[in-house]
């Protein structure tokens, strides 16, 4: 037995009176179940009737309530707030549904009675939307804060959308799917349906599995929607967003699954997945509107790593071979390469800095003033380098678009972001003998790379290396020259300087030595140190002096510190000059100096013009025995030295 | 005086509260007495909340429930009590319905009424509730002011209690033999599903309590537990496969809870428990249930047990069970697999038992092992059982001989090496005892040697010692060994006080067959060639021996990985050039023009080399320093 206890405006002056059925006056009605003695609440109450209005207009329809008497609260008062609260709750809902205009289109049009049933068992509601007799029912405890709490209507009503939409799509082909359905088709599709987390994906167990993966049928459809006209844009924009993310899918089955990736037939369906979204995956990189943020995600994931067993399991390369097919990786690490070089070559320091998927692939040395490399790249990870070093003739490849390009920023870039697998000299090494022959500027740019890297390096490959190049390519041996000034940079005689003649073939000539210098301030600071190898007959006052102005006016160099810098170098090349007895040279040096204190008033080259006389050479000091003749002799109290070198004794007392 | 008021349908009820009748007739399911008799019913029998709940009460028992409330315990206010009493009817009715559905009917067709008594030493938030599913009656002791007529929680807790009481007596003393098998699955359940002690099984407890913590052990109510499903198990094979399914799922899992807890217990001496108690009884046929039932065990099986069976410290632990052949068996599973590694991917139990006994590596490029994850093999798993006992040691080497894959001895080698036995003496060093039983014949030997030089360097000097003792015809591996020792570079300044005095520890210096012996070990033997160089013997020509391995050591010299080998052959030269070995030089000169007039590509790295080991080449060699 029911009692419509109705709300608003008239009629119900009486609602305890004894008829089972009262006249309706509005379509909105609360139905208490069974019928109480009296009515427990005042239907014309100005909120009640506000509120059954506005749920009225949020819904596009009346709704009724139907309540179970056993959850009426005892207090007229209460029951008559809990009420005023229930439509309240249950407009919000509503509201809160438009934000899905389509499930709300579908379960808004359904809803035509919210019912509450009493349940002794249970501790909570549980709602169900039986869109078949358009009622939501909320079965639950009768002690409750509210009737209707906030949120009750929005799940099921979701639910019951999804559950619709399920029903009418899946399974279904795209091109079976009339273009002005294509948006809810999408939905189903991608399993974005209200109401539900989005399933996680179960990875794949086997080759088979992985080979026809519902995944790659689902990108294989996406693509298919995303190309074909008439879509309207909001659906383009969710396929365009999800398939975005379907790289880091990809990526997931190459960095965890690589094993069942490498044993899939060449004809699966995840492999025509994946070609056709490498293709859509370069393009949307190209794509005008893609943002720096998506550009740099993108590299990431096409320079996907792997490691550990997995990494050795695939010949130790730390990206999958078999990733990405229908992307030639290192034609896309150029292409961004290019872009970089296109905007002029931007770092971290420039008025137009690198972009993060430029500092990503390319790893630009932000240059701090004077020249010398810093390396302010953050996002800069090497992989681009890695890859291909690791790829099958990936150093002529490399070599080959340096040559192309003779960039020599672009080469000292590369050599300096270059780390191997093995040794960076030998990676360096071998870079720089490919691109041997080709550019001279490409091969300095490379070798000065190279240079500030070995300083004081005794690896004899490098001094092998040096010495081959001074023997086959004369052309470069200015370069070479301070590649050796950089191997023996503190003197420790890591070069045979006294026997450069015959541990080189020749001794450095004069054009060798303008070569040399032509290198720039560092050249002039390491030249005593290269000094031993100058071939005699020949000026060096004359080489050196016309570079002095660029050499002392370099703030890399021209430190107030007279102990270091511009001062040190000239005071070896004096001792150099001096221990040469070179009178004329060091008479030329003086006269410069001179000359360069009175046009540069307030330099503190004064002293140094000076000391660069011939009345102020110290004797030249004797040389040192040769090492390999000196023996430690233990066994006395005190050691001993013996000297029995070819020397006499006596010319070191 | 009792006064009982209808609950429910409308009529009949108006007169609930008059009069001194000492109940009130009942038409309705469900009836509620208050005791005694107040003036007025304090509750509105009628009211639609509790004539729902009563309804759906009645619906779930199957019968009418009777409330009896002592007045005492009564709210005062009509309003609190009403709730209370319908608060009382929710809590009994979800209680029966779930255990309905998780244990049955029996005790909610027994339930027949809810007492609520008064008892003055009851707390306010420690009330008491007892089931007698003879009488029917939940008995609730309260305190005056209760916070519940029946407190959540605790009407299943009294179920579960009467139901453990119920089984015990059923059950109890009966052995499995004696079970119907229509109620063997019963009979399980009593055994194995538990909520707590019963009067009887807290009486043992405290009796054991009193006795020495291994004749306590020996009495252990849960091995005799354990005893009994065992021999269920055996009765219901064949028989009752559902039951088979659960027992052994219980013994797999949670039925061997007391021999890990025993065997673990650094308090107990389990080798001082009786023979012929019930623990050793259970523990017996225990051993012998995993003896019969893992080699037919599905992985996820196995791997609920082998922690357990691995980690015990007891040496007696699990007896009848080898437990080394048990992790062998899973090492030759993992072989026939094809030595599959963890990987980053899905993992399944398979891949879990390998990982946990085996502990999967693979070499990377410079030789090193490496994998994904940590794995506890050689922590507290197969390995550390293995590795706790000479003996056993002994056993793996064996197994690996037999083997003779050096995969296999590589990856559980690996994993041994630098870790001592947990409980073993500091002497024993797993790794080197394994080492030293190997067959130097076998791959498995070189394998171990391959461990031994690219993870440990304290050591080496001794272990190529002990090889050159021990095996005259491996002693080029002896030379490899303390070359890998790194005791100290030509050049260095204790070069002579091992390599130049090799020849006066080892006996002899390193000759030919010596020296092609070592390089047999290949590019890491050949890149320390420079290094032994003081050691070698005078009167052979070192060029004889490299030369036809050259080829091979060095395929491409344009290759990523020639660096390495021409760095060394470069040292050769100006070992060479020192020794003025001029045949040599011109041997190896000859080998460069060969190499380059064959493969133009390696004329530039090759070029130096080929300079200075033409005739006169060696003045260009760096003098002042030696390579």
């Amino acid at each position: 037995m029911r009692l419509l206890g109705l709300l608003l405006v008239a009629a119900l002056a009486a609602p305890a009176c004894s008829p089972a059925q009262v006249d309706v006056h509005t379509r909105v009605a609360v139905t208490i179940t069974p019928r109480p003695d009296r009515m427990p609440f005042d239907p014309r109450s100005a909120r009640l009737a506000s509120a059954t209005e506005q749920l009225r207009a949020a819904a596009g329809h009346h709704v009724a309530l139907d309540v179970d008497a056993a959850m009426v609260p005892e207090l007229r008062s209460s029951f008559e707030e809990a009420l005023g609260r229930s439509f309240e709750a249950m407009t919000r809902d509503l509201t809160r549904l438009r934000k899905d205009p389509e499930a709300f289109a579908y379960a808004a049009a359904r809803l035509e009675r919210v019912s509450l049933r009493y349940d002794a068992t249970l501790r909570g509601d549980v709602v169900t939307f039986d869109v078949a007799h358009r009622t939501v029912e909320v079965r639950g405890p009768a002690r409750r804060d509210d009737l209707v709490s906030e949120g009750t209507l929005v799940q099921p009503m979701l639910l019951a959308y999804a559950d619709d939409l399920r029903a009418r799509y899946e399974g279904k082909r795209a091109s079976d799917v009339p273009a002005a359905e294509r948006g809810p088709y999408v939905r189903v599709l991608l399993g974005d349906l209200p109401g539900r987390r989005r399933g996680r994906d179960v990875p794949a167990e086997s080759p088979s599995a992985l080979a026809n993966a519902p995944e790659a049928s689902r990108i294989l459809t996406a693509l298919e929607l995303s190309r074909m006209p008439g879509t309207d844009a909001a659906t383009l924009h969710r396929l365009d967003a999800w398939l975005l993310d379907q790289k880091d899918w990809f990526a997931d089955q190459y960095q965890r699954h690589a094993a069942l990736v490498r044993q899939l037939p060449a004809q699966c369906t995840f492999h025509a997945a994946e070609t056709a979204y490498a293709t859509w995956l370069l393009a949307r990189f190209r794509a005008p509107g893609t943002t720096d943020e998506q550009r740099l995600a993108i590299a990431r994931r096409i320079f996907v790593p792997s490691y550990g067993d997995e990494r050795e399991q695939q010949g130790g390369r730390t990206y999958a071979p078999f990733a990405w097919p229908g992307i030639d990786r290192f034609a896309f690490g150029m292409s961004v390469i290019d872009e970089w070089r296109r905007d002029g070559h931007p770092t971290q320091l420039t008025p137009r800095r690198s972009t993060q998927t430029e500092e990503f692939i390319v790893c630009p040395r932000a240059a701090a003033p004077g020249g010398r490399g810093g390396n302010l790249a953050p996002r800069c990870e090497h992989d681009f380098y890695r890859f291909a070093d690791e790829t099958e003739g990936g150093t002529k490849k490399l070599a080959a678009a340096l040559l192309e390009r003779n960039d020599p920023v672009l080469t000292a870039t590369v050599f300096a972001a270059l780390r191997p697998r093995g040794s960076e000299t030998d990676a360096r090494l071998a870079l720089l003998r490919a691109v041997e022959g080709g550019a001279a500027a490409v091969w300095r740019a490379g070798a000065r790379d190279l240079g500030e890297r070995v300083d004081n390096s005794s690896d004899r490959a490098v001094l092998e290396e040096a010495q081959r190049l001074w023997l086959q390519a004369p052309a470069y041996r200015g370069t070479v020259l301070l590649l050796l000034g950089h191997v023996d940079r503190y003197g420790h005689g890591n070069v045979p300087w006294r026997d450069f003649g015959e541990a080189f073939g020749s001794r450095t000539t004069r054009a060798e030595l303008d070569a040399y210098l032509d290198e720039g301030s560092l050249a002039m600071m390491l030249l005593p140190i290269v000094w031993p190898s100058l071939d005699r007959g020949y000026s060096r006052a004359a080489a050196i002096l016309p570079r002095l102005d660029a050499f002392l006016g370099d703030p890399e160099y021209n430190r107030s510190n007279t102990n270091n810098g511009t001062h040190r170098a000239l005071r070896e090349i004096i001792s150099e000059l001096c221990a040469e007895r070179n009178v004329a040279d060091l008479a030329a040096l003086h006269e410069y100096l001179v000359n360069r204190v009175a046009s540069h008033p307030g330099e503190s080259y004064g002293d140094i013009a000076e000391e660069a006389t011939s009345r102020r050479c110290n004797p030249a000091p004797p040389p040192p025995p040769p090492r390999n003749e000196v023996r430690l002799v233990p066994g006395k109290k005190r050691l001993r030295i013996i000297q029995s070198g070819a020397e006499p004794a006596d010319r070191f007392l | 005086m009792r006064l009982r008021a209808l609950v429910g349908t409308v009529a009949l009820l108006a007169f609930a509260a008059c009069g001194g009748a000492d109940h009130v007739h009942v038409t309705n399911d469900v009836a509620v007495t208050i005791t005694p008799a107040t003036d007025e019913l304090p509750f509105d029998p009628r009211g639609a909340r509790l004539r729902a709940a009563t309804a759906q009460l009645t619906r779930i028992a199957g019968h009418p429930v009777a409330f009896e409330i002592d007045a005492a315990v009564a709210s005062a206010l009509r309003p609190d009590f009403e709730r209370d009493l319908i608060d009382a009817v929710e809590q009994t009715a979800r209680a029966l319905s779930e255990w309905k559905a998780a244990r049955g009917a029996r005790s909610v067709a027994a339930f027949r009424e809810v007492a609520c008594r008064y008892v003055v030493t009851v707390e306010d938030d420690a009330p008491l509730v007892t089931f007698d599913s003879k009488t029917g009656v939940l008995r609730v002791e309260l305190s005056a002011h209760p916070r519940a007529l029946v407190p959540a929680g605790l009407v299943s807790r009294a179920l579960a209690h009467e139901e453990d009481v119920y089984r015990e007596v059923r059950y109890g003393d009966v052995l499995p033999e004696q079970v119907a098998p229509g109620e063997r699955r019963a009979y399980f359940e009593a055994l194995t599903h538990r909520s707590g002690l019963t009067e009887r099984e807290r009486a043992t407890r405290e009796r054991l309590r009193s006795l020495p913590p291994a004749e306590a052990l020996g009495q252990s109510p849960e091995a005799s537990v354990v005893l009994k499903v065992v021999r269920l198990d055996e009765l219901s094979r064949g028989s009752d496969p559902a039951l088979a399914a659960l027992t052994r799922a219980w013994l797999f899992g949670g039925g061997g809870g007391v021999f890990r807890r025993a065997y673990d217990d650094r308090n107990v001496d389990v080798d001082a428990v009786p023979a012929g108690s019930a623990f050793r009884r259970a523990e017996a046929a225990y051993g012998a249930w995993l003896t019969r039932e893992l080699p037919v065990a599905t992985p996820a099986e196995q791997r609920k047990v082998i922690g357990s069976v691995f980690d015990a410290r007891s040496p007696g632990a699990y007896p009848g069970l080898d437990r080394f052949a048990l992790g062998l068996r899973v090492v030759d599973a993992w072989s026939k697999a094809g030595k599959p590694m963890s990987g980053m991917g899905a993992r399944d139990d398979q891949r879990e038992l390998f990982d946990e006994v085996v502990c999967p590596s693979v070499r990377d490029r410079r030789g090193k092992r490496v994998r994904n994850s940590g794995c506890t093999s050689s922590a507290r798993g197969w390995l550390a059982y293995v590795a706790d006992d000479e003996r056993r040691l002994l056993q793996l080497a064996r197994a690996l001989d037999e083997r003779d894959d050096p995969e296999v001895a590589a990856t559980l080698l690996d994993e041994l090496r630098g870790r001592p036995g947990r409980d073993a003496p500091d002497a024993l060093d797993p790794f080197t005892t394994v080492l030293h039983a190997l067959d130097p014949h076998k791959r498995s030997w070189r394998a171990a040697i391959e461990v031994l030089v690219e993870n440990r360097r304290a050591g080496l000097r001794e272990e190529s010692a002990a090889i050159w003792k021990a095996h005259p015809d491996q002693r080029g591996t002896a030379v490899y060994v303390l070359a890998r020792a790194d005791v100290g570079y030509a050049g260095t300044n204790n070069e002579g006080s091992v390599w130049r005095g090799f020849a006066k520890s080892y006996g002899s210096p390193i000759d030919a067959p010596l020296l092609a012996s070592m390089l047999d070990w290949g590019r890491p033997a050949f890149v320390e060639v420079p290094q032994v160089w003081p050691a070698l013997a005078h009167g052979f020509s070192r060029a004889d021996v490299l030369l036809p391995r050259l080829d091979a050591l060095l395929p491409d010299a344009t290759s990523d990985d020639a660096p390495e080998v021409l760095r060394a052959l470069s040292a050769i030269v100006t070992r060479l050039c020192n020794d003025r070995s001029e045949a040599d030089l011109a041997k190896l000169h000859a080998w460069t023009a060969r190499r380059t007039a064959s493969r133009p590509a390696e004329r530039p790295v090759l070029m130096v080399l080929g300079r200075d080991t033409a005739p006169g080449g060696c003045g260009s060699r760096l003098k002042k320093k030696d390579d």
